[in-house]
């Protein structure tokens, strides 16, 4: 046995393949960093603007935390008592009834239809479907002159009614598509079971499947949802009046009237932005499933 | 209980023909299986008894009723599936309970049900379990039941082993033979699995290409296949069939191939060769009825092959032989037998146990 | 079952071709699941659809509540509008430049969160955020990033030097197209992202360990393995994107309105400009069509790469 000290450098130690995988890892991480660099700086960056006293624009304006924080920007655009604030309890409260009831009311009349589309062979089945899927295919705008026609004329413009009708045009094909997709995915042999042990069609389905796809409901009506409180030119044009507008809509004008309040602009934007980032963060596991079912499995 | 008749049931789709003209007549406490190979129609025919699909033409009567038209609720049926089907958001219980629930049957006589068929299957300490908790031969007992806590007239099953371990599915082959003694069941079943229908059922109807090719207990499929669809589906390793002609010289019916040349002895044998239809035939004969003829034995009315491997299985060694473009496996019970690939070997024909089929028809001259 | 007795002996009845009206009265249950759908469906899309392509051979004047039928001269007029070859060329820059950045960002950031290794979770959550924001949001927020004067682009990169003058993003015909595809980009390379993951996921663990076996290295198990695998993700990917992209409205609408000078007028906010804000319907519907026809022939390709799914429709048949 040699007792000679020897000098060693510790990444020789480890064995060639070892080293490769730490060079790798090394990289990965590097590259996730930079990606999430630029996810997330302009998000930082708009928190950061939102609680920046409005002056420190000018006197600070590339310090990612202020030096003197502040809530005063929030409380300006919600506080009812103020000019620019005073419409947002308004704003907020019509964003939530239309979401919620859009995803509720897609996914209510969505499911049955995409359970047909999964399980039966019917005439006009291929064409009704083709109607479906197309629809992705179009841009709302086109037809938001006829919308506009058609709801004036049922004296729906203005209305939470109308809107929401007008929201289905996306969300129901939508919701059709991702249920079939959930649908699909379960064994017929359950409904032939239940069909044996004493349910009708429509019990099968009612009583087995549609508690087994609660996920995908769930998944589905969370989808709907965060479209419909997004959503911008249809409620700009179908819910014009002010006390019908949404989040959305309600900041393009508060910018229009306050175009240089960018502080209150950030600050109205995380607030739309945090009901949609929370719900994501709780519920990521089925709006990814939502998201790429079907096309993955195809 | 109740006996199930099928009548000329015809189902189409579009151009295809799933099933063709099958008839059938199921006695009350009888075990019946369907047999035969992946679309073959087995399964069409028993999901047309469920009711889960329409019947294009013919009658199925269930205990004397005609069901053509009933829903699969109305039939008093009731079905065990190949991946079980239990619904997988309810515990084990409320599996058992919900055929039960369904018929507006009330607690008290529910409960008690459950447990019972609970009890008879082994699984009351799995009540409260949801399905994806439990082992499959677990869920197979849980399917089972909830067949059974109806006390329906019929039970139709649907490959239920298929989906267990090979020696989980002998244990529960006798387990659901007893049960079904035990309960006075009438069984339809459906399998791809031979040896399956031979172990559990009273008759068996091998089917192929949509049509029944032969309905009998399983000694008649076994012993005396209708044809060389049946002979060569039942058994295993399945009978051997070789392409031979008849000839006739001396005064004696031979049969003759590129290889082969023999000279039946038997009577019965001669008398069958006698009224073939036409000289082309199949020869028919299993594995032990053509041993090997080793050293010592007389070497005459034997057929020369050549040695393509041996199996060794532990009681009975396998070997399968070229007979020159054909292929033969015979046995021997000699545990330590062994040859090389290319050794010549004699074969001895049992004569009684010879079957000849017509080459045309495949139907077999016998009868 | 009329003709028991007659079918009794007879070879497999004569496949009698039902009529339409029998087969809809036979499967009359399946129209109750799908009934109200279709009516929503015909209500908000069907009619829309035939009252554009109507409107679209009629003038509309803004001031009067009647109209006059004028044939094509409403097609006419997009054709040799001004803008019309303008609009074109900016709205295939738009689409593709944006499908093809985010694509190759999403699909780098896919193969990076594509790994066994700690707080994955955590970057692949982050990543995924600038999907979830709304459009009206992101394209403020980055109205503000962009600022010329006050944006935080705009003064970082002075701060370190690059630049010594602001950069009017928005502002400057030149710099305008690339901006809004740099947004758009942003907002869109999660979904691509989220997609291929699920893809890379979806590929056999065996077939890497068996091209392993046959001496592949990383590099051409991503080749050889990888791409072919992803194949039909990718199609179906790359669809999506390219039709989101080309039919997005509120990003470049709220951060240029079109401008400067038309510079970053897209069909889909040409037609809102001249339909809504001009409230010249017919000659916005003559536009519609057009998007229409060129919609349709995607959406042949796009319908039948999303059925080539399971129908189990034909297993479960009565």
């Amino acid at each position: 046995m040699t007792s000679i000290p020897i000098q060693v450098n510790p990444a020789a130690i480890l064995k060639p393949k070892k080293r490769r995988t730490l060079l790798k890892t090394t990289l990965i991480y590097v590259g996730l960093m930079l990606f999430a660099l630029f996810a997330a700086l302009p998000m930082v960056w708009m928190v950061s603007t939102a609680i920046k006293p409005r002056t420190a624009v000018f006197q600070e304006p590339t310090n990612i935390i202020p030096n003197n924080p502040t809530m005063d920007n929030f409380i300006r655009v919600t506080q009812p008592l103020t000019p620019s604030g005073r419409y947002f309890g308004t704003y907020f409260l019509n964003s939530t009834i239309v979401s919620v009831a859009s995803a509720a009311l897609s996914v209510v009349v969505a499911a049955p239809a995409a359970y047909a589309f999964s399980r039966f062979r019917f005439p006009g089945k291929g064409a009704a479907y083709f109607a479906v899927l197309a629809r992705n295919m179009f841009p709302l705008i086109v037809f938001l002159i006829p919308l506009f026609t058609l709801m004036t004329s049922l004296r729906l413009t203005n209305t939470y009614g109308g809107l929401i009708l007008a929201y289905l045009t996306f969300t129901l094909p939508l919701s059709i598509w991702l249920l079939k997709g959930f649908f699909d995915g379960i064994p017929p042999e359950l409904e032939r079971a239940a069909r044996i042990d004493g349910c009708t069609r429509f019990g099968a389905f009612f009583r087995i499947i549609l508690p087994l796809t609660t996920p995908g409901l769930a998944a589905t009506a969370i989808y709907s949802f965060v479209q419909a409180w997004n959503e911008f030119p249809y409620a700009l044009n179908l819910a014009f009046s002010t006390n019908m507008r949404t989040l959305p809509v309600g900041m393009t004008f508060f910018f229009s009237e306050n175009s240089s309040d960018w502080t209150g602009l950030m600050a109205t934007a995380v607030i739309i932005s945090v009901p949609v980032v929370i719900i994501f963060m709780f519920l990521q596991r089925y709006f990814v499933s939502a998201l790429t079912q079907g096309a993955v499995k195809a | 209980m109740a006996e199930v008749i099928i009548d000329n049931v015809v189902k189409t789709y579009g151009s295809t023909i799933a099933v063709n003209h099958v008839s059938l007549t199921v006695n009350d406490n009888e075990f019946v299986t369907l047999l035969g190979p992946s679309g073959c129609g087995k399964t069409t025919t028993l999901n047309m008894t469920a009711g889960l699909i329409e019947i294009t033409s013919g009658i199925i009567r269930i205990g004397g009723k005609v069901v053509n038209d009933l829903d699969p609720k109305d039939r008093d049926i009731a079905m065990v599936f190949q991946n079980y089907a239990l619904y997988p958001h309810k515990t084990v219980y409320q599996n058992l309970e919900f055929p039960l629930r369904m018929r507006g049957i009330d607690k008290a006589e529910r409960d008690q049900r459950v447990r019972n068929a609970a009890e008879i299957l082994n699984i009351s300490m799995l009540l409260d379990r949801k399905p994806r908790q439990l082992s499959g031969g677990q869920q197979q007992r849980v399917a089972l039941g909830r067949a059974m806590v109806r006390n329906p007239a019929v039970f139709l099953m649907d490959e239920p082993l298929s989906n267990l371990d090979a020696k989980l599915r002998v244990h529960m082959r006798s387990e659901l033979k007893h049960l079904q003694l035990r309960l006075g069941a009438t069984v339809i079943y459906v399998t791809h699995d031979q040896l399956e229908a031979m172990t559990m059922s009273d008759k068996i109807a091998v089917m192929s290409q949509g049509k029944v090719q032969q309905y009998g207990t399983p000694t008649d499929v076994f012993h005396h296949p209708a044809n060389t669809f049946v002979a060569s589906f039942i058994g295993s390793p399945p009978m051997n069939l070789i392409n031979a002609s008849v000839v006739h010289e001396n005064g004696q019916y031979g049969l003759k191939n590129s290889n082969l040349h023999y000279i039946p002895q038997s009577a019965r044998v001669q008398a069958v060769l006698a009224r073939a239809p036409s000289q082309d035939v199949v020869v028919g004969i299993r594995h032990t009825a053509m041993p090997l003829a080793l050293n010592g034995h007389a070497k005459e009315n034997t057929i020369m092959g050549e040695i393509y491997t041996v199996e060794p299985t532990g009681d009975t060694t396998f070997v399968h032989i070229k007979l020159g473009d054909q292929h033969v496996i015979s046995s021997t019970p000699d545990a330590s037998y062994m040859a090389r690939t290319g050794d010549a070997i004699a074969l001895k024909l049992d004569e009684d146990h010879l079957h000849i089929f017509d080459a045309e028809s495949t139907t077999s001259l016998i009868h | 079952m009329a003709n028991i007795s007659a079918e009794l002996a007879s070879p497999i009845p004569v496949e009698r071709s039902p009529t339409l009206i029998s087969q809809i009265i036979k499967n009359r249950y399946a129209y109750f699941y799908v009934g109200p759908a279709l009516f929503v469906m015909a209500l908000v899309l069907v009619y829309p659809l035939i009252y554009t392509i109507v409107l679209s051979f009629y003038d509309t004047p803004a001031n009067r509540p009647d109209r006059v039928f004028i044939g094509i001269r409403n097609y006419l007029e997009v054709f040799n509008h001004q803008l019309f070859w303008l609009v074109m060329r900016n709205t295939i820059t738009w689409t593709l430049g944006s499908t093809v950045t985010s694509f190759i960002l999403g699909f780098a950031a896919a193969l990076l969160v594509n790994n066994r290794l700690p707080f994955i979770g955590l970057f692949k959550a982050v990543l995924i955020i600038p999907y979830v924001l709304g459009q009206v949001t992101t394209a403020y927020l980055w109205r503000w990033l962009l600022h010329p004067d006050l944006g935080f682009v705009s003064l970082y990169l002075q701060q370190i030097g690059w630049v010594t003058e602001p950069i009017p993003f928005l502002q400057d015909s030149s710099l305008v197209m690339a901006s809004l595809v740099l947004v758009n980009t942003w907002k869109t390379f999660p979904f691509v992202m989220i997609m291929l993951l699920a893809g890379l996921q979806a590929v056999p663990q065996d077939l890497y360990k068996a091209a392993r076996v046959d001496g592949a290295n990383s590099f051409q198990q991503f080749i050889e393995i990888t791409i072919p695998q992803l194949m039909p993700v990718i199609l179906v990917t790359t669809v999506l994107t390219v039709i989101g992209n080309f039919n997005s409205f509120t990003i470049p609408w709220v951060m240029t309105g079109g401008g400067p000078a038309n510079q970053s007028e897209i069909i889909i906010t040409w037609i809102y400009g001249t339909g809504i804000r001009n409230l010249r319907y017919g000659f916005a519907s003559a536009i519609s069509v057009i998007l229409f026809v060129i919609l349709s022939i995607f959406s042949f390709y796009y319908v039948r790469i999303l059925t080539k799914g399971t129908d189990r429709s034909l297993e479960f048949q009565q």
